[in-house]
């Protein structure tokens, strides 16, 4: 492995920084150049830690689909669990700049289909790492802002739990018109 | 000072209008099921509503005429609509709460005439806020309308030492249960969208519904044909600081 | 007589102290920083009328000095006056560090500090801000090399140039700083081009000022020799920076009272605006530009070494007042929404002069940004030889040209 030689290479590197500096006593381009490697090397092992050696957890709450029991996700779902991310930002792009306002990337159909309720049937919000954002994210040391902002719940006059079934939505009726031409397509096309 | 709207390239036989005319209608016959949406909700342009997956476009460009005669002294139904729809909550402190749009009384200094109206953004042409932004999270979209992109803007306030009409605020607290359609939060600046995800789905912004006296008339400055530009060929508007040839997208009548 | 530099020795009791009280204050103000950040910023003075508060005086005050402390290295290099040269590698350490201290401030205020990957990677041009942003790493930049060539004895041929740079630069960065609000076209205060050469001529001043009291400070408590014909010699270009910003504050409103539109303004900050007017005249005038210049040029104690650290911490009140006045004053002065009108009702502060109470936590932030400041100085002077031996009057010769 390449980084493990470098990390052999390391320490000799040290002495010769440190040396230059203790006997001149300047900023000499050779000292320049070790702390840039240093620093180098330093991000390249944090890059690579992240992405690929994540595999997502196994109990992340099951989604509980307001449409129906039988409902996915909006792509299969090992593309979500890589490129969720980018769904969502180049959505949030054409949204915020082009007004583009289709539901299949949207952030809020995101949280009003992924929902979770605790014991007293109240849905969490995502500081409870049972949300489904944020156990996942928690146990990947993944930190996102965006619930600052965004409400982290469902939407209550579209998702409300069914009176004792907690586990399920009552089901609204889905239009039919809008369907059609609101979640085909991503936010591009 | 009476402002003429100049009417860019007309868009009357753009060939997708026909059919988001029909798309259009067929949302709106769709949105039943309990989501009865009264007809005056809806803007009257229909050739230029969009469907959810277009984006925005420059022949159209939203503005608003505030007829400051039917404005009553001591009303504030369109702010307290704005707080409502937006989810605007304070927290009784009025220098660091927000305002989107607030109620100015003024007198003339030398008729003596008091005047009543709502002020807020004024959605320039020539936004000094969108030029001073360091990171262009403050910019104007294609259909005129001017916002924050809060996903980049870094709190840094400069938007509002420069907007000339202080329509801007900055979050000053921790926000909790947003309205799910209008997310914000603590550190970054925020102002008057027009209700952009009303608009955005061919409604109108929720003050200019609220307005029991129908003081303000939102509509396509761009339109000839629309209630908008017909009703500022008529009577004479005002341009709030005309002198600093912003053209805002917002006028007054009497003032 | 060659000069030689050398590291403080850093061992004495007095420079732990130093270092431990700069860490404390730099400590607690990143704290409150902290608090703020995490509470929002209602627990300070700042609104949505004031916007701009105490740490933009701090931030502003120190990136001002910052460009100023650089002239002393620029008249050595740039304007070839020997006399200056020895102070050549203090002054740019010092530019740096100053200029680090105040932007530490500016970052540390925004509303979303942890967003500062975004100021450094997304830009609009069209800002003036973003402008700065570039103006500012350059300066950092810039001066590092020009400071690396002046103590590279290889390099040393080529360190004019790069000071030349690095006045050039300098002078673009506080045109720069003051046009940040210079372009303010809706404030009555700020729309005016004079603002800018207003800004140079002030961090001049201000940044004499520092330097002169820095090393004063400085070679006393290291106990190296400093002449007192070579504080003389500067402290007389003090005083003409300090005069040259009285004239262009003149100018600045003159040219205000002139046009009658802008005779409000003046009288709330020269008539009756409170806090702004005394600031204005007692703090700027009286303390920051009479006083000083009076001591300068007082026939007897004038020539004493406590004229200079009187007249220069004196000179720092003086600009921190004025900063104030036109900052905040000029936030607080109520926006012209509506011409010919006057406002009798608004529930968002319209037409009345807005109030603002700077808080504690504010103060702390800035009082940070300048122990930060001056924690670099030190430990930049205890690791590299930026201090020379002895600026003995014998060694430098204050007549050189
Ligand atoms: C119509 C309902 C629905 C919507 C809308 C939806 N999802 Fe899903 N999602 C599901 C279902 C069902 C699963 C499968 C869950 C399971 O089997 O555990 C799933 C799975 C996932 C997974 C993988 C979870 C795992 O266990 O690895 C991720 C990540 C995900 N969704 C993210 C999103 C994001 C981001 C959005 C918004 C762009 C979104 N989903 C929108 C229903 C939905
Ligand atoms: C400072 C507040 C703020 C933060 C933080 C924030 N957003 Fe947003 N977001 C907004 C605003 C305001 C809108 C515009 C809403 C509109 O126009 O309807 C928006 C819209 C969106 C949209 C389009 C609307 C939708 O629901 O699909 C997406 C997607 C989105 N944001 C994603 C994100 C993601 C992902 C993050 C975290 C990385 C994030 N946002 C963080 C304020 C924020
Ligand atoms: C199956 C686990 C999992 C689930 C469930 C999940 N995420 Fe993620 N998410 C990740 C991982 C892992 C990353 C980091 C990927 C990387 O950095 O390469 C990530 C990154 C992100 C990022 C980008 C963060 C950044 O700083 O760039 C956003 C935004 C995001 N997720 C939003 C969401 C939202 C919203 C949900 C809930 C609808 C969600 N995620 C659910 C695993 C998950």
């Amino acid at each position: 492995m390449p980084s493990l030689l470098f990390f052999r290479a390391l320490p000799q590197s040290f002495q010769l920084k440190s040396s230059v500096v203790m006997k001149q006593k300047r900023i000499t381009p050779l000292s320049l150049f070790g702390f840039a490697m240093l620093s180098l090397l330093f991000f390249n092992s944090i890059a690579s830690a992240d992405s690929e050696y994540f595999s997502p957890p196994r109990n992340t709450p099951k989604a509980v689909a307001h449409a129906s029991e039988s409902q996915a996700c909006v792509e299969p779902i090992e593309t979500m669990r890589r490129q969720h991310m980018e769904f969502i930002k180049h959505q949030r792009d054409e949204t915020m700049h082009k007004g583009i306002r289709t539901t299949k990337y949207s952030l809020l159909e995101c949280i009003n289909c992924h929902v979770t309720y605790d014991e007293n049937q109240q849905a969490v919000s995502y500081k409870d790492e049972q949300h489904f954002c944020s156990g996942c994210h928690q146990y990947a040391a993944v930190n996102i802002d965006c619930f600052q902002c965004h409400n982290s719940k469902p939407t209550p006059s579209v998702v409300k739990p069914m009176p004792g079934h907690p586990e399920f939505i009552s089901p609204i009726t889905i239009d039919m018109a809008k369907q059609a031409q609101q979640t085909t397509g991503g936010a591009s096309e | 000072m009476n402002h003429q709207v100049s009417h860019s390239a007309q868009n009357e036989d753009v060939p997708h209008s026909e059919n988001a005319r029909r798309q259009f209608f067929l949302k709106v016959a769709g949105a039943g099921a309990g989501l009865a949406l009264a007809p005056s909700l809806l803007l009257q342009q229909v050739a230029h509503a969009k469907t959810a997956d277009q984006a925005v476009s420059k022949e159209v460009r939203w503005g608003m005429l505030i007829d400051t005669s039917k404005c009553a002294q001591g009303c504030d139904d369109c702010v307290k609509a704005c707080s409502e729809g937006n989810g605007l909550t304070g927290h009784g402190r009025p220098e660091t709460d927000v305002q989107w749009v607030r109620k100015v009384t003024v007198k003339d200094k030398q008729t003596g005439k008091v005047t009543s109206l709502p002020l807020m953004c004024q959605h320039c042409e020539h936004p000094p806020c969108v030029d001073v932004c360091p990171t262009g999270a403050s910019f104007k979209r294609d259909n005129g309308i001017v916002l924050v992109d809060k996903h980049i803007c870094i709190g840094c306030r400069y938007c509002m030492m420069a907007c000339p009409y202080k329509a801007r605020s900055f979050v000053h607290e921790v926000v909790e249960d947003q309205k799910a359609h209008a997310p914000r939060g603590k550190g970054t600046v925020e102002s008057c969208t027009f209700c952009v995800h009303k608009l955005d789905q061919g409604e109108q912004p929720v003050c200019a519904t609220a307005c029991g006296e129908d003081a303000m008339l939102f509509g396509d400055l761009n339109d000839p044909d629309s209630a908008l530009s017909k009703r500022l060929q008529q009577v004479s508007s005002t341009q709030l600081r005309a002198d600093m040839e912003l053209n805002p997208g917002v006028r007054y009548q009497g003032l | 007589m060659k000069i030689t530099y050398s590291e403080l020795k850093g061992k004495s009791p007095g420079f732990f102290i130093v270092l431990g009280v700069l860490a404390a204050i730099a400590a607690i103000g990143l704290g409150s920083a902290y608090y703020m950040e995490h509470e929002g910023h209602h627990v300070t003075g700042m609104s949505n009328q004031i916007v701009w508060g105490l740490p933009h005086i701090f931030a502003l005050f120190l990136i001002v000095a910052a460009s100023g402390i650089l002239n002393v290295a620029s008249i050595g290099t740039v304007f070839g006056k020997k006399a200056y040269k020895p102070l050549g590698r203090l002054s740019g350490l010092m530019a740096i560090t100053m200029l680090a201290g105040g932007l530490a401030i500016l970052v540390l205020d925004l509303g979303r500090p942890d967003r500062l990957v975004v100021a450094m990677t997304t830009y609009n041009f069209k800002s003036i801000f973003s402008w700065n942003i570039y103006l500012y790493n350059g300066f950092l930049l810039i001066v590092g090399v020009y400071l690396w060539m002046m103590m590279e004895r290889k390099m040393q041929k080529y360190y004019p140039y790069a000071g030349f740079v690095a006045f050039i630069w300098r002078l673009i960065l506080t045109t720069g700083t003051g046009s940040i609000f210079g372009f303010l076209v809706a404030r009555e205060a700020y729309d005016t081009a004079i603002l800018a050469p207003l800004f140079v001529l002030l961090s001049f001043a201000l940044g004499m000022a520092v330097f002169l009291l820095y090393i004063i400070i400085a070679f006393q408590s290291c106990d190296r020799p400093l002449g007192d014909g070579l504080l003389q010699r500067m402290k007389k270009l003090l005083g003409i920076f300090v005069a040259s910003v009285f004239y262009f504050v003149v100018v600045y409103h003159l040219t205000n009272l002139y046009l009658t539109n802008q005779h409000a303004f003046e009288a709330f900050i020269l008539l009756n605006g409170g806090i702004y007017t005394f600031l204005f005249w007692v703090g700027y005038i009286l303390i920051g530009t009479i006083a000083p210049l009076a001591i300068f040029y007082h026939p007897t104690f004038g020539q004493t070494r406590h004229a200079v650290t009187l007249g220069s911490a004196l000179i720092l009140v003086g600009g921190w007042s004025l900063l104030y006045v036109i900052i905040i004053g000029g936030q607080a002065f109520p926006l012209e929404i509506f011409p010919g009108k006057e406002v009798i009702e608004s529930s968002f502060f319209d037409g009345v002069v807005a109030s603002y109470a700077p808080s504690l936590w504010e103060f702390l932030l800035g009082m940070a940004g300048i122990a930060i400041a001056l924690i670099a100085t030190v430990l930049g002077t205890r690791i590299l030889p930026f201090m020379p031996d002895t600026l003995d009057d014998a060694v430098v010769n204050p007549q050189a040209d």
